[in-house]
């Protein structure tokens, strides 16, 4: 154990506390950052950094890393796994599997190697969860959280339906409680509880089978919800018609629903400007009427970004590699296996939500998948302000988190991207502006779209993605100066050196070094306690003794996930009471 | 119904739901098997299958829900008539679920039989919505699925001997590495190999030195040259199990253990203890 740490001569980009690529020391002191001067020099264990870029640990805001539907993945998909095999003591202690869908251990370890500390799992299915906490449990360094899928959840509907919008938040809290959940979790609102029937719903006014609640309401609704409980993410929302063909106008219809909802961010953690994230942006911001019309819509998503700063998104970049494709949204699935005819895996969960799982190629030769690719970065680039934008690739979905460098890469270099235009389809010049776009990310920009912005976001930049005194001692170096490089040019080299850290310390702790993993630590879980009026929550409480009794097929008292399964939780507490 | 007692009553069949007020009133139930059983009695339909023919019945449901002719009196001992019954019964179910069990994949066909039944789910899909769903046995042996896909890549069959894990199911599989004769020692835990595997790898267990750890004395402890029990999950000790429908459960103490009684958590964890000492 490393009690004290002095890093020396860091180049630092850490752009909560305004700072641009100073040369500096940092102290760590029982897993914090301190100002170098409390640190005792003959005590410490010294590092010279000579100059290297340094950053806070990074954070991915979506990643699909942990739970049932990933394993999903990994059990139908043996040749994943065979593609990536990591004996031990090659990139750390523990061996593992698995391309898309790494095994937990070498998710951690790739994380980790690439300087990431914290990975919120985008989904969970409440009934599941426990499920969720056991492979996070298992997964090593990082630190986690879960987001609850509360879309096509019936017992919230019913509440909505009755006009009970102050229980439905009492509900959603107590849902956050039993799942130990972090976010308010939206995937296709009313689709996947058609999928139900076989169906979906098509428009923000399509009505959901039975509930006759439409996914405007329902945005609407589940914002009010959010903003009443103060919690300190906004709601996280994966709108319906993912991957259609003009879907961008459902997009930013569904923007507009939440901006009807009339609430403005009330945190009561933290300081998000965002009322609503769009996770996976990309998949959403497709035109045409038909795979042969299809065209990238980045520019209108941009300009309503650029004109509302309440809305937040993270990229969903196509890698165009082989991966594996998965979420709640069932109907998407179905479409996407009858489109490929690649192996299906379907997951209905009672009351709640449902899932599915699809193989899937992405191929540079493709030109709608060649439109995908640059439809991502193009929102990256023509978005101003990046604190409202975040690097993902949804993983898996998009292509596998290990690909991250190379995104960061191409948008730090126009050269990089030409150099891949040239390879991709032609439709990239015909139907996508990409090739028209000089901007080039800065390193403060890419601070801000892997560090300060997803902290900020989610409401934890008291204590991650930054590196100001008193934040946890999470930092990333690697072996580039960038003083001495220039990422336009240089971007082989860059990339090369944002895949493998020369010094990761995580809690204080030096985990990485040269892109090996040395130690491992146990990662923290964060969720969301909300108190709400006690007498509102027993009224609740009764409602769903009677609603477990009749449609769940397990007990009230088995649902809740026990202390047991979170081994170092971090709960946010929230004290709701007088905001009802 | 014998063989899993609780699902027809509690999960699937007379139970109410939110769109199945009545129960089992509310529901169709269609049983496909070469021989009347418990279940059959309760079943709306019976549909006896001629034995190590459900390859050709579903082939036949699949041909009949796309419209095709079959140019035969009967298929599997089926009448062509029912078959085209039974297919606008599939086509026309709300939320349909196939349940299967080991009956599909000990008889002829084997895998490809399941192949097939996937194949009829996804055919049903698109005209309404249908699920498939093994019937598993032997408690937890999910849970052990999960648990090996998500430390490593793969539900069983792992082979760890080059640093990394490997699957190869007919060369890595416990069966195989027996009757192989590769194996020179081995460890039971919480399974009965020696009352289920074939004689062959049950003779070469006899052989090499086999320890067998488990609440139970099996026919695999009896084989054993050293046998160690352990407390039962789920009542002398706490846990997880996953249901065939791989939600997880927590499952309780509810008495003590006899004392000094490890759990198996605890004896293998002193075991690492020793071979790391080693
Ligand atoms: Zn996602």
């Amino acid at each position: 154990m490393t009690k004290e740490l002095l890093i020396k001569n860091a180049c630092v980009y850490d752009p909560l506390n305004g700072i641009e690529g100073e040369v500096m020391d940092l102290g760590v002191k029982d897993g914090k950052i301190v100002d170098p001067s409390e640190i005792d020099e003959s005590k410490a264990k010294v590092i010279d950094a000579e100059g290297r870029l340094t950053m806070a640990g990074a954070i991915d805001i979506h990643a699909h890393v942990a739970g049932p539907k990933v394993n999903i993945g990994r059990i139908f998909r043996p040749e994943d796994s065979r593609r990536l095999q990591v004996a031990l003591k090659k990139l750390g202690p523990r061996s593992g599997t698995g391309f898309s869908v790494p095994s937990t251990t070498l998710t951690g370890y790739m994380y980790a190697q690439m300087g990431y500390t914290t990975v919120m799992e985008a989904a969970t299915p409440p009934l599941m969860t426990r499920h969720t906490h056991e492979e996070i449990r298992d997964t090593p360094i990082l630190d986690q959280g879960a987001y609850t899928l509360m879309a096509n959840n019936w017992i919230l509907y019913e509440y909505i339906k009755e006009g009970e919008l102050e229980k439905a938040a009492a509900f959603a809290a107590w849902l956050l409680r039993a799942t130990r959940g972090y976010v308010i979790k939206m995937v296709n609102p009313g689709g996947t509880e058609a999928w139900g029937w076989g169906e979906n719903v098509h428009s923000l006014d399509d009505p959901v089978p039975y509930f006759e609640l439409t996914p405007a309401e329902i945005y609407r609704n589940y914002a009010q919800i959010n903003e009443l409980l103060g919690l300190p993410h906004s709601i996280h929302i994966h709108p319906n018609l993912l991957g259609e063909p003009g879907n961008y106008e459902i997009t930013l219809g569904s923007w507009d629903a939440v901006r009807d909802a009339g609430v403005d961010p009330d945190p009561q953690l933290g300081d998000r400007e965002q009322i609503v994230h769009n996770t996976h942006v990309q998949f959403h911001a497709y035109g045409g009427d038909s795979w042969a019309t299809f065209e990238s819509r980045a520019e209108d998503i941009a300009k309503y970004l650029n004109r509302h700063p309440e809305v937040t998104v993270d990229l969903g970049v196509v890698t165009l590699d082989e991966t594996t494709t998965m979420t709640a949204d069932g109907p998407l699935e179905w479409e996407l296996h009858e489109l490929t005819g690649f192996k299906w895996a379907n997951c209905d969960v009672e009351v709640e939500t449902g899932s599915g799982v699809v193989p899937f190629i992405y191929s540079p030769k493709n030109p709608v998948h060649s439109v995908q690719w640059a439809i991502g970065l193009e929102i990256a680039l023509l978005t101003e302000n990046p604190w409202q934008i975040v690097i993902s690739t949804d993983h898996p979905n998009g292509g596998p988190f290990h690909r991250y460098p190379r995104i960061m890469t191409w948008l730090m270099s126009e050269p990089y991207r030409q150099e891949w235009i040239e390879r991709v389809h032609d439709w990239v010049g015909q139907r996508a502006i990409l090739p028209t776009i000089d901007r080039e990310y800065t390193w403060t920009d890419l601070a801000i779209t892997t560090r300060a912005a997803p902290a900020k976001m989610l409401g934890l930049s008291d204590r991650i993605g930054h590196l100001g005194e008193g934040a946890y001692a999470h930092i990333a170096i690697y072996d580039i100066k960038p003083d001495e490089v220039d990422p336009s040019r240089d971007y082989a080299e860059v990339e090369r050196a944002l895949e493998q850290a020369w010094l990761v310390v995580k809690d204080g702790q030096i985990v990485v070094q040269e892109g090996v993993v040395v130690h491992e630590v146990t990662g923290r879980t964060y969720w969301v306690d909300v108190k709400v009026p006690e007498d509102l929550m027993e009224e609740v409480q009764r409602d769903l003794e009677t609603k477990f009794r009749r449609y769940y097929s397990v007990n009230l008292g088995n649902y809740q996930v026990q202390p047991e399964y979170l081994p170092r939780e971090e709960r946010i507490e929230i004290d709701a009471r007088d905001r009802f | 119904m014998h063989a899993h007692p609780r699902h027809m009553s509690r999960y699937t069949t007379f139970t109410r739901g939110y769109f199945r007020p009545k129960g089992r009133q509310d529901r169709t139930v269609i049983v496909v098997d070469p021989r009347r059983t418990a279940s059959s009695r309760v079943a709306d339909y019976f549909v006896r299958v001629s034995p190590h023919q459900d390859y050709e019945l579903i082939s036949a449901l699949r041909a009949a829900i796309h419209g095709v002719e079959i140019e035969r009196e009967e298929v599997a001992g089926v009448p062509v008539e029912r078959v085209y019954e039974l297919a606008e019964i599939l086509k026309n179910a709300s939320f349909g679920v196939l349940f299967w069990g080991m009956g599909l994949t000990m008889s002829r066909g084997r895998h490809r039989n399941i192949d097939n039944a996937i194949c009829l789910i996804r055919d049903l899909n698109e005209h309404t919505k249908w699920v498939l769903m093994m019937m598993r046995g032997h408690y937890n042996v999910t849970g052990f699925n999960e648990v090996l896909s998500w430390t490593t890549g793969y539900p069983y069959a792992v082979d760890f001997t080059r640093g990394y894990p490997r699957y190869n199911p007919g060369e890595t599989s416990t069966v195989d590495l027996l009757t192989r004769g590769e194996t020179d020692a081995m460890m039971a835990i919480a399974g009965d190999p020696g009352a289920h595997f074939p004689q062959k790898a049950v003779e070469r267990m006899a052989e090499i030195p086999l320890i067998c750890v488990d609440p139970e004395w099996t026919p695999t402890a009896e084989l054993a040259d050293v046998y160690v029990p352990t407390a039962i999950a789920g009542i002398e000790w706490e846990g997880t199990a996953y249901r065939m429908d791989a939600v997880p459960i927590r499952m309780r103490k509810i008495v003590d253990p006899p004392e000094g009684m490890l759990n198996d958590a605890e004896f293998l964890e002193l075991v690492i203890e020793k071979v790391e000492e080693m």
